[in-house]
């Protein structure tokens, strides 16, 4: 076994690779390709760049191509992830003509490899036209929505099913995210990569780095937010529910750590609330981190007691799965995705209010062995569900299904 | 002298999985529950029968199907869940007798109490079915002894595979027993009463794991 698999097997168990080993050996020297629009920066790049080597080293030939367009491209792409987020904006016919001259452009250069692909995955509405502008492919197409598309904008639905419907498949997240389409649409959550920067192993001495560097008293129990400052987010919750806790814990320190507002004029808003929420309280440390400040994270998570994602909205929450993995008890809003993950009362728990949030941080940290067993049952629940070895194993069973039907 | 069938088949003892598959229906309320279940796909209702037993899990589920498990969660109607629990797919021929059975017992909780509760919309009822992939374990059996040490180490998708998706079938755990012959026929009355339904699949190789146990230790064959 290679040393990549070896890695995997490690991690993820035995027969989580033995599985893939099955389910790639018909496929072995047959041609993959995904196809999205960004190859840095967000989820869907993330676990690219994570799952195409894997899929390279388990012998099926992997290749990852990425559509490029101008700003009207990019607005309509950006209003149509809103709509189909439930946004009640219609989209300019102008944008809309972009989008589909982008497709055209892209289609040129990539039909070669398209057409003569087997296994095709395209992720999300920017590369969606694809399908339609390759009639003579010969593969298996299917068309990946990472978005929560539980109630669209209908007119903007109405427009992107009708390069979607002749997929031969579709997956999504969750339930709630499906639409009336003609294909089957799977169920497949996202994942995370037990060996990348962010969740991989860490030396105590990194971890105990964070302390210093960000002003931590490692003997007081720290609480921790990772995410962006968005309202849907709710930071000034995370804050009510720390003084809620202060009252009867004053020891207590919390760390709000996420990035990337300056470009984003609702963030710097946000931010600016979030700022004044905390006041001059010594014990909040809010952070503002580089985009590539996957070891600090992964440090950061280590280094606290308490994780906590208390999301008002959130489309699945992988910022949860990745503080489960470490061993941490997760204290999540009662929302979307972060329900698939925690099982409330045994690998963490939901949570409604900042009272909530406040009444479960109290009791953990009353609780030393709870918070034990609560972070080994989290990690080990991640283990089995929540790793990209099986995330891959589905995507690569969707496929199997779709030979066989082919078959007979 | 034994009954040994001599000649009895290699069964190559396997691993499942499944992929959920959304079908985009929905009910929010009984009434829509109801009327959503005479038309669903027939392995969306299987599904929900037996699906929640590859769920991970940390405790005994309190019913034993996602209809029932829905009306107590989400419904708050703990009667309408003991009553949906109690249906035993097992005892049914076919699925449409059990979509049947299924649709009356809802309608004469509606006719007792014919107003309606909604779910919150985030906690609908999402029908969902599933396809099933096969794996190939590194075992194979010939003689049912083999059983008795493998059993206690089997993934749970094998226990599933053997005891509930081949159920009579030629995977069939108890199919492969009977078919070894007349000395083993005590065993395979012992696995023919252990129903799956009433049980986790923790619970269900715990149970198949002592019957093999006993029936070896007491066998002179």
């Amino acid at each position: 076994m290679s040393e990549l698999l070896s890695a995997y097997a490690k991690v993820a168990g035995q027969d989580a690779v033995s599985k893939l080993q099955q389910l790639a050996a018909p496929m072995k020297g047959k041609k993959f390709v995904h196809v999205n629009s960004t190859r840095v920066g967000g989820g869907v790049a993330e676990i690219l760049m994570k799952m195409v080597p894997l899929m390279n080293e388990l012998g099926i030939d992997t290749s990852w191509e990425v559509i490029t367009g101008e700003d009207k491209f990019y607005q309509c792409t950006k209003s149509m992830h809103n709509a189909l987020q439930g946004d009640q904006v219609d989209i300019a016919d102008d944008l809309l003509k972009a989008y589909e001259e982008t497709n055209f452009k892209n289609a040129e250069e990539l039909r070669p490899i398209l057409e003569e692909t087997d296994y095709v995955i395209i992720h999300d509405p920017q590369p969606a036209p694809l399908l339609s502008l390759c009639p003579n492919r010969r593969g298996k197409w299917v068309w990946r929505c990472h978005i929560d598309a539980s109630k669209p904008h209908p007119p903007v639905w109405n427009y992107l099913s009708q390069y979607v419907k002749d997929y031969d498949a579709s997956y999504f997240s969750l339930a709630d995210y499906a639409q009336q389409l003609p294909h089957t649409q799977y169920l497949i959550p996202p994942s995370i990569d037990p060996l990348s920067e962010k969740n991989m192993d860490l030396d105590q001495s990194e971890i105990e780095s964070v302390y210093e560097e960000f002003d931590l008293d490692r003997s007081r129990p720290i609480m921790l937010q990772v995410s962006r400052y968005d309202r849907f987010k709710d930071p000034i919750g995370v804050i009510e529910a720390y003084k809620f806790v202060k009252e009867s814990m004053p020891e207590i320190q919390l760390v709000l750590a996420g990035g990337g507002a300056t470009d984003d004029p609702e963030g710097e808003e946000v931010l600016r609330e979030v700022r004044e929420s905390a006041g001059d309280d010594p014990d909040i440390h809010i952070l503002l981190l580089p985009p590539d400040a996957h070891v600090t994270i992964n440090a950061l998570q280590r280094a606290s007691d308490i994780i906590l994602q208390k999301s008002l909205k959130e489309g699945f929450g992988l910022t949860v799965t990745e503080a489960m993995w470490k061993g941490k008890p997760v204290i999540g809003g009662n929302t979307g995705g972060i329900r698939l993950q925690i099982v409330n009362h045994h690998t963490g728990f939901l949570v409604d209010t900042p009272e909530g949030a406040a009444l479960r941080i109290q009791d953990l940290l009353q609780n030393p062995d709870k918070m034990e067993e609560i972070g080994k049952n989290a990690k080990e629940y991640v283990r089995e569900n929540f790793l990209n070895t099986r995330h891959l194993r589905e995507i690569l069973s969707l496929f199997t299904i779709l030979d066989n039907q082919s078959k007979t | 002298m034994t009954s040994k069938n001599k000649n009895i088949q290699t069964m190559q003892v396997k691993d499942c999985e499944i992929l959920n598959i959304a079908t985009a229906v929905r009910a929010q309320n009984l009434k829509e529950l109801r009327d959503e279940l005479k038309t669903i796909h027939p392995e969306s209702i299987y599904y929900h029968f037996w699906a929640s037993k590859l769920r991970p899990a940390f405790e005994k589920p309190e019913y034993n199907n996602d209809f029932a498990t829905w009306a107590y969660k989400n419904l708050h109607n703990n009667m309408l869940a003991e009553r949906l629990s109690l249906i035993n797919p097992g005892m049914f021929s076919n699925i449409e007798d059990l979509r049947s059975k299924l649709v009356e017992v809802i309608e004469s909780t509606l006719q007792q109490d014919p107003s309606v509760e909604n779910s919150k919309e985030s906690e609908q009822f999402q029908f969902t079915r599933a396809d099933m992939i096969l794996f190939n374990s590194e075992f194979s059996v010939s003689k049912p002894e083999e059983l008795t040490t493998l059993i206690p180490t089997l993934p749970l998708g094998s226990i599933y595979f053997h005891f509930i998706e081949s159920k009579n079938g030629p995977e069939d755990i108890n199919t492969f027993v009977s078919s070894a012959g007349v000395d083993y026929s005590e065993l395979s009355v012992q696995l023919s009463i252990l129903d799956p339904y009433y049980f986790t699949l923790t619970e269900l190789r715990s149970r198949a794991s002592k019957i093999f146990k006993d029936f070896f230790q007491g066998a002179k064959i």
